[in-house]
């Protein structure tokens, strides 16, 4: 392993480790724009200039390119790097149309903030400044700004080299060289949000959010992307309860730097969808929670003891701590009511993913429901077994189960919003994923943990005491309380190992479930 | 279109036969733009399509490549294309003028299209025909020496239906009765060798010979000869072989730097029109030295007449059995032509190039001995020094070393361009002075008065008369701040004046700058404008302190070593001539009137 001495401190290395990366590891910042750590290395923005006092002459490097070797000394912040810097960013500046004050990247912009941290501040460019394309649609997506573009090819590397769509490129030479597209032909990669986010400037940014907000209201709430099985972590841009953006959160051990646009524009409708049950009903009428839990559970109790038997469809898009205490309310329940009850869930449709990051299942937490041994139902199943009459009593708890045709004795639905709540006995709004407090295991097994990132509606009761409301209605006591206790109850009886939510790394936790048996 | 093109059976068979050339299909994506390009007649949004359909990829992906190369229409052009060099020795001797009167002659304007589509008229950087300025390329056929009434004829002849030939290069002027060897059998042939010519000359013997030797061996000769890369760069040709890895995991490739582009610099083109057998003979030996499996000439694209008689050489080669499949070693040899970029000179540039990409230069390391053409190991060389390698073999280091000096041992293609008598090349051992040179080349013409040189191509810094007795060699003129570069001096008089010529050059810097790196790409457009301010007579006394600064901000800040070539001229050209640029500082009295008139109706 090389050893080199950065700011006069040792460290070492793993072999074919540059020099930005060992920065990067011992908590330097060394200024970057063209490199990323999840795209081919350019060495072209030239910013990242560092002083390389040996082997070899005194001398200023790129850290982006330069190779660790044993014995290399290096210094990163030094007069000779702070001249190349200022003079670098001169040049970047030169023809910069210096909108900040109109521009969507203002408060997250590379380009200012090193600036400020490196710049001459004064400009000696006397000429006039070229002129280029504005507001040029490079899809219905996406916004190029070429006068602010400062060519550091990060999204002509990601088109490339990670959507596997060169449909972005540099066009023209030397100071007529701008990022476009093929007349007619916009970007059509479904990953291609991402390169608002990796572009360090103002040149690319999402047409949505043109001119929409400023950056530094946003409060950013660490959740996971709920709309396929990879769980992809990101963050929730929120200002005034409403997400503004949907943003990668960099994960190593999952969706690396990226997400799909399906994540990054739809996640706000599944999060905080427009049309919600706000209401408690108990047979038609507006209820408390408490008359509502106690109505399910004389219902069902009844419904068994009658010889029924009781379906349970609990949501894929809900946390471990919900599945697992709807798993709890019935393992602790009357024998006869739990032995009549299916615990179950919907087959997602599957269909093979994209090979980058989309699973092909759309669905956040179908392994938290494999490890509490919910049964996966598909929807000839559950229709055969409506049609057979045995099923007298049903709780829906999935918001995407729409149609059920069947005579039974009771249906309850704890949904976000579910036609099903016109026929139902018993309504109970849900909250969505961005609305609690709680993890969710993607396909992979990596359990991450989503924050509450949004106020549910007013009328919504919360998930945990929705199910706590049938508990009580059951008589049955013991049910977690709070996200916290679910999971490190659900972790014990799911994984083994009793865990703290409060100590889930951001990344998340891979836990070997163990599958239990499935009753069906 | 795109239909026609599907089903033009021809242009598929030749695209089909170009791609065989290389190990990766992608390679062949320029020259397969050219054949393209010439079936349309400009490389319209279908024709991108069917290219990029043909090569797998998006049309972004081509556009991105066709955008990159001057050569390449994306807008209709006429029947003809119009090329008037504008570089430096070109403009000292009337390309302003040839450029009005060609615009009289078609009624259009530089930049635009004759109203009856007969041709279109460009200005293009250099051409590579500095001792024959001013130039005017016609479909990239050459026209030497033009002036006005010229300029009217080849216009005249256009308009009757006469398509363009190239003209024949006259006779080089005489050299002293040194011992030449590189021009020796074109001086002997009056005109081209052929394979005829070449082989009774005793040529493709020392290939015979080197292929009998034991590889190093031959490395081994040619970094005892000293031969330094007659490119510009000086680099121990011998050394940079040694790099090649001796025990080959891939195949190894040579490519032949014959991207000559430098504003001065013609002598390359030269060899490959007059005796390219001798380029093929040093690229065989050189390939086995190396262990390369074939060789590809990367030559300009403007290059085309060069490029045919390379071509025509190569077929006589295979068809004698000397190189490709039939021959011994099969060792192949191909040409490949450019489209238009300065930049493509820089040897990873040059690869990227070869590979149908843009021409931006590669980060080093990896240096292309160890990943160079298909990441595989690759050695790029200068066309002269192949042309050194079969009479380093043939007649031993000791040999080369009695010409030039201790450090820059051999004869060099000098060649001495601008207003004087007898502008040319001359084969003369390194070391020699521009003095010498001048006096060869017939001195100056009568009324022009010498001011300055520029001793090495357009990367070189300028001198004044008094380094005139100067040796011209890599390690003296390095000492003196400049470079012996290409060996390519071109004088500059008291009517053009220096800061004219430092603006032309940083012009074309300004014009070639691939745009990769910020502190060139921005660099080179900001020092090009501050001088242009000079000729305008409204520079400030700051301007020269920011040009400085601005250049010691980009000189070894970026991948390549571009902006040291932008500094070279403008660095010696503000030292040895200050006193013009302050002649010209805003309010002076001799700001008033412009310098030159050139730059003014340009």
């Amino acid at each position: 392993m090389p050893k080199i001495t950065l700011n006069g401190k040792e460290m070492d290395v793993a072999p074919g480790t540059t020099v930005i990366q060992a920065a990067i590891q011992s908590g330097l910042t060394v200024p970057h724009y063209c490199w990323h750590p999840a795209l081919p290395v350019a060495a072209s923005c030239r910013i990242c200039q560092v002083e390389v006092l040996g082997p070899g002459p005194r001398r200023t490097a790129t850290a982006c390119n330069l190779e660790c070797s044993d014995g290399m000394s290096v210094l990163t912040d030094t007069p000779a790097v702070a001249k190349a810097r200022a003079g670098n960013l001169e040049m970047l500046l030169l023809n910069h149309p210096l909108d900040c004050p109109i521009c969507d990247k203002a408060g997250e912009c590379w380009l200012q903030d090193y600036t400020y941290d490196y710049g001459a501040g004064v400009g000696r460019n006397e000429f006039e400044r070229r002129k280029s394309e504005k507001r040029k649609p490079i899809s219905d997506k996406v916004l190029l700004d070429q006068e602010r573009c400062i060519l550091c090819t990060r999204c002509v590397r990601f088109m490339d080299s990670y959507a596997k769509k060169p449909e972005l490129v540099v066009t023209a030479r030397g100071e007529h060289s701008v990022i476009d597209i093929f007349p007619d032909a916009p970007v059509t990669s479904e990953y291609q949000g991402n390169l608002a986010d990796i572009c360090p400037v103002g040149a690319l940014t999402l047409s949505n959010f043109r001119f929409k907000n400023r950056v530094w209201w946003f409060k950013g709430t660490d959740s996971v992307c709920t709309l396929c099985s990879k769980g992809c972590s990101v963050t929730l841009d929120v200002r005034q309860n409403q997400i503004n953006r949907v943003r990668p959160r960099t994960n190593e051990q999952n969706n690396g730097w990226f997400i799909c646009d399906t994540g990054r524009f739809e996640l706000e409708h599944e999060f905080a969808p427009t049309d919600r049950l706000t209401q408690v009903m108990v047979d038609g009428k507006p209820a408390d929670l408490a008359s509502a839990g106690a109505r399910v559970a004389s219902a069902l109790m009844r419904s068994a003891e009658a010889g029924g038997d009781v379906l349970v469809l609990a949501s894929t898009q809900t946390t471990n701590e919900d599945l697992f205490a709807l798993s709890e309310l019935f393992a602790n329940a009357n024998g006869t009511l739990a032995r009549r009850t299916t615990l179950a869930y919907r087959k997602v449709d599957e269909h093979g993913g994209d090979g980058i990051l989309r699973t092909g299942q759309n669905a956040a937490n179908v392994a938290g429901l494999r490890a509490l041994g919910f049964a996966e139902l598909t929807d000839a199943e559950i229709a055969k077994r409506f049609a057979s009459g045995k099923v007298r009593a049903a709780w829906i708890l999935d918001s995407r189960f729409t149609t059920l045709a069947a005579d039974i004795d009771f249906l309850a639905v704890f949904a976000t919003a579910s036609p099903l709540a016109e026929c139902a006995h018993v309504v109970v709004p849900a909250q969505t994923v961005g609305e609690k407090d709680g993890t969710l295991t993607n396909a992979a097994g990596l359990t991450q943990r989503v924050r509450a990132a949004l106020r549910a509606p007013q009328g919504v009761p919360g998930d945990l005491a929705a199910l706590a409301a049938v508990a009580d209605g059951l008589g049955v006591s013991g049910m977690p309380k709070s996200g916290g206790d679910a999971f490190a109850a659900w972790s014990d009886r799911a994984g083994g190992q009793r865990l703290a939510l409060s100590e889930l790394p951001q990344d998340g936790i891979r836990i070997a479930l163990m599958a239990r048996e499935t009753k069906s | 279109m795109t239909i026609a093109l599907d089903r033009d059976a021809d242009l598929r068979r030749r695209l089909d036969q170009l791609v065989t050339r290389y190990p990766q299909k992608r390679a062949a994506l320029i020259p397969a733009l050219h054949l393209v390009q010439d079936k349309c007649g400009w490389l319209h949004d279908d024709a991108v399509r069917f290219v990029a359909a043909y090569f797998d990829t998006t049309p972004a992906d081509v556009l991105a490549v066709i955008t990159f190369y001057d050569m390449f229409h994306r807008a209709p052009k006429g029947t003809y294309e119009i090329a008037v060099c504008r570089n430096l020795a070109c403009k000292e001797r009337g390309a302003d003028a040839v450029v009005k009167g060609l615009e009289r002659a078609l009624g259009c304007r530089e930049g635009e299209t004759s109203a009856d589509g007969l041709a279109t008229l460009r200005t293009f950087e250099c051409l590579g025909g500095c001792t024959e300025a001013p130039l005017v390329a016609v479909n990239w056929r050459y026209f030497r020496n033009v002036d006005t009434a010229k300029a009217d004829a080849i216009v005249a002849n256009l308009r009757a239906g006469k398509a363009p030939i190239q003209e024949p290069r006259p006779e080089e002027p005489t050299t002293p009765k040194n011992e030449i060897y590189l021009t020796r059998r074109m001086r002997d042939a009056n005109g081209a060798v052929d394979l005829a010519t070449y082989r009774k000359s005793g040529g493709y013997e020392t290939m015979t010979k080197a292929l009998g030797m034991e590889r190093d061996a031959i490395i081994e000769v040619v970094k005892q000869s000293g031969l330094r890369g007659r490119g510009g760069a000086g680099f121990s040709t011998g050394m940079k072989w040694s790099f090649m890895p001796k025990e080959p995991k891939k195949p190894h490739y040579l490519a032949v730097n014959a991207d000559e582009s430098e504003p001065g610099t013609c002598k390359d083109r030269l060899l490959m029109e007059r005796d390219p057998h001798s380029l093929l003979e040093g690229m065989v030996i050189a390939c086995y030295a190396i262990r390369a499996v074939a060789g590809y000439i990367y030559i300009r694209g403007e290059y085309l007449y060069a490029a045919e008689c390379l071509e025509r050489a190569i077929e006589e080669a295979r068809a004698g059995g000397l190189i490709g499949p039939t021959s011994s070693h099969k060792i192949d040899l191909h040409v490949h032509r450019g489209a238009g970029a300065y930049i493509c000179g820089e040897e990873t540039a040059l690869m990227e190039s070869l590979e149908g990409k843009r021409g931006h230069p590669r980060p080093k390391p990896p240096f292309p001995a160890q990943s160079g053409l298909w990441k595989s190991p690759t050695t790029v060389n200068n066309v002269e020094t192949i042309c050194n390698i079969p009479f380093i073999v043939d007649k031993g280091a000791a040999w080369f070393r009695t010409m030039g000096n201790e450090k820059s041992p051999g004869n060099l293609l000098y060649s001495v361009a601008g207003n004087v008598k007898k502008p040319g090349i001359f084969e003369l051992p390194l070391g020699t002075t521009a003095r010498t040179l001048i006096d060869l080349a017939g001195g100056m013409v009568d009324g022009f008065q010498l001011i300055g040189i520029n001793p090495g191509g357009a990367s070189s810094g300028f001198l004044p008369p008094s380094k005139l007795d100067v040796a011209l060699d890599h390690d003296t003129l390095k000492a003196e701040g400049s470079m012996l570069g290409t060996g390519a001096i071109t004088v500059v008089d008291q009517k053009f004046g220096m800061v004219e010529a430092v603006a032309c050059f940083a012009k074309f810097f300004e014009h070639e700058t691939c745009g990769q790196c910020g502190p060139c790409r921005e660099g080179c457009a900001w020092a090009s404008r501050i001088v242009e301010r000079f000729l305008h007579g409204e520079g400030t006394t700051e301007d020269l302190d920011v040009l400085s600064d601005l250049l010691d901000n980009s000189v070894g800040k970026t991948i390549c070593v571009f902006p040291e070539a932008l500094a070279g001229p403008l660095r010696l050209g503000v030292k040895h001539f200050r006193p013009e640029f302050e002649k010209l500082v805003k309010g002076s009295p001799t700001a008033a009137a412009p310098a030159t008139s050139p730059a003014a109706n340009f």
